[in-house]
């Protein structure tokens, strides 16, 4: 408390004092660490890139839907990253990308 | 002022150790890749100061026809294939033209023909091999090109990961962004100062940021997306390069007959007509004296967004050939996006504003990835964690700004090799950039013994300075272009040699203001221990 109070009102955080390293109650670890770790690196690629290349087999103009995809896919990883790590659960992460890039693979290879 | 509504507690604290963990992996190689990447911004403006043989005089009006005659004179060219003229700039004067020679056997291809020529007086220039390599150095040295096949998927991913850094560092910041946002605080404790340099940097920053980190990660990573298009075995390669530049599909006819058609100057006259406040910057020729010779000019305005061009035109009379020209500022999406992404990120718009505008930036960035560092270890120096613990946080700091900060007088001191290696030495490339890297390694190793970080700064700052005025020194003795006689006629000599002028004058100020801290930054293994060291410093100090 005293701490928080040295370092200046910018450590006030919604009227609670964070101390600046992260608080570690929060943070996974070992293996469900590496989960979540996965789920934003793989499952993020795995849906952010299938979603515009199924949207350019299903395009009449495939082209303009792949180069969108050029922005767009690293766009949507790096937010994919983020949401994997704002959702409390891991398998619910797991989930909504699972539920993204089956269907957009489906739909690719099929 | 209003705060705006911050994230939750888990969601703060989770998101803050992601923005910790990827800052402080990758904060040094982001460092190198923003600060080697500014200087690269200018590779094409360096070219003439690394490389005297480009120090002739620029014209703009000279005859290519006769230009290629000569060529083909020499070494008679096979007008069958395809030529290609690279034309002179202010900032590179030599004209250079590139072919395939007529080969003698029909089964062998002929030899690919390679000219450098002064557009003044058309005079050959000596053949050589490329043995320059200061601009090439800090580009490759931009996206770790010196790692094979590797180096630019790592940039990839460190430029993919900058982009979660800069989300998770925004949502943990979301609460102060508008109170803090002109929070330039040099006063308080350390960790304040370094936080407040660190978020208010970041949000100036944050546009460009952004823009770097997600085209960075294209150019490293489109390999990435590219894996699921060719695994589908839906798409024609082929058909989508066609419609991102549809000149690569011209098909002509294999044995065309000799034919009359209007000259290359003409053509390139029309050019500069129909396409006002463009500049050819280069040109392919096909079937040139044949009957259905045509000419591709590449263009580039360097102001809007959308100013690359590939005009097609045919060489009998003139006419652009719309099918497969890429018109500026009237372009299908696909070229649209596709030109945006490299304008943006090479800075090839808005004239040399952007580029000086993009350097500062970079400049900013980089000062926000060391203060990012330097909070990562201020808020680790105290009781909640131990020795061990302490030590390690110590030494990656010491490191990271080691590897960091030596980079000033590392550049300066490759702008230097590169006057006096000797030019004609074989293997001259390699030598420059032994000589660049290995020097780095040693100020690296160097700094690994000041346990102080001001003290590492300074030291740094007044090497690197000393270095910097050296550089416009040793290319007037070595070059005889001193930088008061290049002003008017190579302007780009001048630009190089006072910019390091300049640095070299505010580095060596701004090291005399750098108050070097009396302790050191080395914890000490109990708290008993650093009474004792204060108290030491300050009898010391003292008397």
């Amino acid at each position: 408390m005293v701490m928080g109070v040295v370092f200046g009102p910018h450590y006030f955080h919604n009227n609670r004092i964070t101390l600046m390293p992260a608080n570690s109650k929060y943070l996974s670890s070992g293996w469900k660490r590496f989960n979540r770790l996965m789920a934003a690196i793989f499952g993020g690629y795995c849906a952010s890139t299938t979603i515009f290349v199924a949207a350019a087999v299903l395009s009449s103009t495939p082209e303009n839907a792949l180069f969108s995809g050029i922005y767009g896919s690293f766009i949507l990883w790096g937010v994919f990253m983020v949401m994997v790590y704002w959702i409390k659960k891991v398998w619910v992460s797991w989930s909504i990308l699972l539920l993204i890039t089956i269907p957009c693979v489906l739909i690719i290879f099929l | 002022m209003k705060k705006l509504k911050g994230l939750g507690n888990r969601t703060y604290n989770v998101m803050f150790h992601v923005h910790t963990v990827t800052g402080i992996v990758l904060s040094f190689a982001l460092f190198v890749v923003f600060y080697a990447g500014a200087f690269a911004l200018f590779y094409h403006e360096t070219r003439q100061w690394e490389d005297p043989d480009l120090r002739v005089s620029y014209i703009e009006n000279f005859d290519l026809d006769v230009a290629v005659a000569k060529v083909d004179s020499l070494h008679s060219i096979d007008f069958a294939e395809e030529v290609v003229l690279t034309l002179p700039k202010a900032h590179n004067p030599v004209l250079r033209i590139r072919a395939k020679a007529k080969s003698t056997n029909d089964s062998i291809e002929g030899q690919t023909v390679k000219v450098a020529m002064a557009p003044s007086t058309l005079r050959v220039l000596e053949a050589k091999e490329n043995n320059v390599t200061v601009a090439r150095t800090m580009y490759d040295l931009h996206f770790f090109n010196q790692i094979p096949f590797a180096g630019s998927v790592i940039a990839g991913f460190v430029s993919l990961f900058f982009f979660l850094a800069i989300i998770s560092g925004t949502l943990i910041h979301w609460r102060n962004l508008l109170t803090k946002f002109y929070a330039f605080v040099r006063q308080g404790k350390w960790k304040v100062i370094w936080t407040n340099i660190h978020t208010v940097f970041g949000i100036i920053g944050l546009p460009f940021q952004i823009m770097y980190a997600i085209t960075g990660a294209i150019l490293g990573l489109l390999g990435l997306f590219a894996l699921p298009i060719f695994f589908s075995g839906k798409f024609n390669p082929e058909n989508l390069l066609a419609k991102l530049e549809p000149s690569t599909v011209i098909e002509l006819s294999e044995n065309p007959r000799n034919g009359n058609h209007l000259s290359i100057n003409q053509l390139l006259q029309k050019v500069a007509s129909d396409f006002p406040n463009t500049k050819v910057e280069s040109a392919r020729i096909l079937h040139y004296g044949k009957e259905d010779a045509m000419a591709i000019w590449y263009t580039k305005d360097y102001k809007g967004l959308s100013g690359r061009g590939e005009i097609v035109m045919g060489m009998k009379n003139g006419n652009i050939v719309n099918e497969f020209s890429v018109i500026p500022y009237n372009k299908s999406y696909v070229q649209d996006v596709w030109n945006y992404f490299h304008a943006l990120h090479y800075g090839n718009f808005g004239g040399y504003l952007i580029k000086v505008l993009f350097f500062v930036l970079s400049m900013i960035t980089c000062f926000m990835l060391i203060s990012g560092i330097l909070i990562w270890r201020t808020a680790r120096n105290n009781k909640k964690y131990n020795f061990k613990q302490r030590l390690f946080h110590h030494r990656v700091t010491k490191c990271y700004l080691a590897i960091c900060l030596s980079m000033f007088p590392a550049f300066a001191l490759l702008f230097i090799a590169n006057k006096l290696v000797p030019m004609d030495m074989p293997n001259r490339t390699g030598a420059v950039n032994t000589i660049f890297f290995v020097s780095w390694l040693l100020l690296t190793i160097y700094g690994l013994f000041i346990n102080n970080y001001s003290k590492q700064n300074r030291n740094y700052l007044v090497l690197g300075s000393i270095l910097s005025l050296l550089v416009p020194v040793i290319n007037g003795v070595v070059t005889e272009d001193w930088f008061w006689k290049t002003a008017n006629n190579l302007p780009w000599v001048f630009y190089v040699d006072v910019f390091w002028l300049c640095t070299g004058i505010i580095g060596l100020y701004a090291s005399m203001k750098v108050k070097v801290a009396q302790e050191s930054d080395r914890p000490t293994d109990s708290y008993s221990n650093q009474k004792k060291a204060v108290a030491q410093s300050i009898s010391t100090s003292t008397s």
